[in-house]
């Protein structure tokens, strides 16, 4: 009995942590010495931004587009791989190289169905600097085909254009003629003539009555699409089903260059393993040391009993990378047999948010947690933030993940939410333009829709206050190279901060 | 010759593989379940309820009665204002990417949870027959 109420005391107590603020509690100032201004409008998701300068601005739109914003005016840039919008990804983050001004080479996250760990596909290499291609009806063609087949191999298409050029220059469907190609010569004959008689035959009857839309005729569609694919049976080489079904998908770090409005050289330089159709966690954001080192995300995607403690998988981890994609010499885990070597640390579930403290020469970095266990971390070579061994949060649902909050051999956050915040995005205002800001953190809330400002002494948060409150679901923000703090809200844009 | 027919044969494949079997109701619910805690239970939460304001209900909600909208909406996404009983939302959804079984499975949880419920069985072809 005593064990009992022991334990629900214990409980209560759990609970009753889990239910109050953490310290220092938020605070919003009585009055504000900011305004702000929209500089881009008419974003959905816009999940990373990039400055190459002060007037000219590379932003990513999770559902695929990269625009390339100059002197306001906002761009398509054109040329990326095959997206897969799934669940949190899609097209993630984005940062110019060290380098950039020399070699305009960006990187950039998103989520890829690409079968690495099969490796049926190769890697995509832009083919769109071929003089074959400068016609801008091919040059959509081959973007919907790619849409389409993420899959194809560059050969394929090439040798699709060459044959198809005439009736691509004149507007064809070209997933139709695509298809058509594929078929004529990608599959043997049918040796069976009354086979080829029936299937034709069967087709074109099914295709009359979905043209017709009739719902009369729909039984005897059933019946028509029943016969076909028995007979399509037989034939192994001919596809089974017509729809394309959701293959699943991890996050992928390309590199490429910015020429204009145009990616050329892309090139796929990582990419996590194994594919999985859950629609969560991919992390992703990208950052630079002072040592030409790369560092990018990836969240646990959505297994969280798996990935994060499992340094031989993808998943709830930070990545350092050299910057042509090669790993360096002395990451912590290149010794070791059965590993991924481009981890740098492990135990994450979902960091959305990175940034070089240039004053501390380390990466900080912050991730969605579950309920009350968001966190900010400084990572270290090596080091496992414990996801999901030791956490202060708790599921969503409200049932309990683990009943430790420390471990000796796990990392201890720098500061943990609760309740949570949904963090996204971080920066240093590191100029002088916010004088009472300096060396602060910048963190944006997605769910409480506010940017979150934090003072920290010693490496312990001793402020936290809103900025712009209600301004919408803070995606991220950047100091630009003007020294200005950016923002990049959910349904509105880029939000610079400008003050009095 | 052949090769001409075989031409023709092969315009129509594409449009002719959408051979669908009827998945029974109580494997759709399952998965959709799955599907709905995989991708809708952050915003929409577990009890479907939402949050007053932010995220609209679908625990019996009158936005679910126009079956086609709400298909659309997962298939497509959704975006401005909308009313669902009685309290404004404006906001946005974005498209999941979720494959038209996926949506089907995931419109009969909803449809069929948390109070809701309905004859209508939704299946993959009804999602693949709604356009934008």
């Amino acid at each position: 009995m005593k064990k009992i109420f022991f334990t629900i005391a214990l409980i209560t107590t759990a609970l009753g942590c889990n239910a109050q603020e953490n310290t220092p509690k938020i605070s919003t100032p009585a009055k504000t010495n900011y305004t702000y201004e929209i500089i881009v409008d008419s974003l959905d998701i816009p999940w990373g931004m990039s400055f190459i300068n002060e007037n000219d601005l590379l932003v990513t739109e999770k559902s695929g587009i990269l625009y390339r914003i100059k002197n306001g005016r906002k761009k398509k840039v054109r040329g990326l791989p095959p997206v897969y919008v799934r669940g949190q990804g899609g097209l993630l983050d984005i940062a110019i190289s060290p380098n950039y001004k020399k070699t305009k080479e960006i990187y950039f996250t998103m989520s890829s169905e690409i079968d690495t760990y099969n490796n049926i596909s190769l890697i995509n290499n832009s083919i769109s600097n071929e003089n074959l291609i400068n016609n801008k009806l091919i040059q959509k063609g081959i973007e919907l085909i790619r849409k389409e087949y993420p899959f194809v191999f560059n050969e394929t298409l090439k040798d699709f254009i060459e044959t198809f050029k005439d009736e691509l220059e004149n507007g064809f469907d070209p997933i139709e003629k695509f298809q058509l190609f594929l078929d004529v010569n990608y599959y043997p004959d049918i040796k069976d003539e009354s086979d080829l008689n029936q299937i034709s035959e069967l087709s074109g009857k099914i295709k009359e009555i979905e043209i017709s839309n009739d719902k009369n005729l729909y039984e005897e569609e059933k019946k028509l699409k029943n016969k076909l694919r028995s007979i399509q049976k037989k034939y192994s080489f001919l596809p089974q089903s017509g729809k394309r079904k959701a293959k699943g998908g991890h996050t992928a770090l390309y590199k490429a260059t910015l020429k204009d409005l145009e990616l050329k050289d892309v090139k796929m330089i990582y990419k996590g393993d194994f594919n999985t159709k859950k629609g969560q966690h991919w992390g992703s954001r990208i950052v630079f040391d002072n040592n030409n080192y790369l560092y990018f995300t990836i969240g646990d995607r959505g297994n969280r009993d798996v990935n994060p403690q499992d340094i031989s998988r993808d998943g709830g981890k930070v990545y350092r990378l050299n910057l042509d994609g090669s790993i360096p010499n002395d990451n912590p885990f290149t010794g070791r047999e059965n590993v991924r070597k481009a981890i740098y640390s492990y135990g994450h579930r979902n960091p959305q948010g990175m940034v070089f403290n240039k004053n501390t020469k380390k990466i900080w970095t912050n991730e969605h947690g579950p309920k009350g266990g968001d966190e900010i971390n400084i990572i270290k070579p090596g080091k496992n933030y414990g996801w999901p061994i030791i956490t202060y949060g708790i599921n969503y649902s409200g049932t309990i993940i683990t009943d430790k909050t420390s471990m000796d051999g796990m990392e201890q956050p720098l500061y943990y939410w609760v309740p949570s915040i949904a963090p996204s995005g971080m920066a240093f205002s590191t100029s002088n333009l916010y004088p009472k800001w300096k060396n602060n953190l910048f963190v944006g809330s997605l769910k409480f829709e506010y940017l979150e400002r934090l003072e920290i002494k010693n490496e312990k948060v001793v402020k936290r206050e809103k900025i712009l409150e209600s301004i919408g679901r803070v995606r991220n923000v950047k100091e630009g190279p003007d020294g200005y703090l950016y923002l990049a809200v959910e349904g509105k844009g880029i939000i610079k901060i400008i003050p009095n | 010759m052949k090769f001409f027919l075989i031409i023709y044969l092969v315009l129509f494949l594409n449009i002719s593989f959408n051979l669908f079997s009827k998945k029974p109701i109580q494997e759709s619910l399952l998965d959709g379940q799955e599907i709905y805690n995989d991708f809708c239970v952050q915003c929409h939460l577990e009890d479907g309820k939402g949050i007053k304001g932010i995220y609209p209900p679908l625990a019996k909600s009158d936005f679910l009665k126009d079956i086609n909208q709400t298909i659309s909406s997962i298939k497509y996404g959704l975006k401005g204002p909308i009313t669902v009983n009685g309290e404004k939302y404006n906001s946005i959804m974005v498209s999941q990417g979720l494959d038209d079984e996926e949506i089907s499975d995931v419109v009969n949880y909803i449809l069929n949870s948390w109070g809701n419920s309905t004859n209508k069985l939704i299946t993959e072809e009804i999602v693949t027959s709604i356009k934008r």
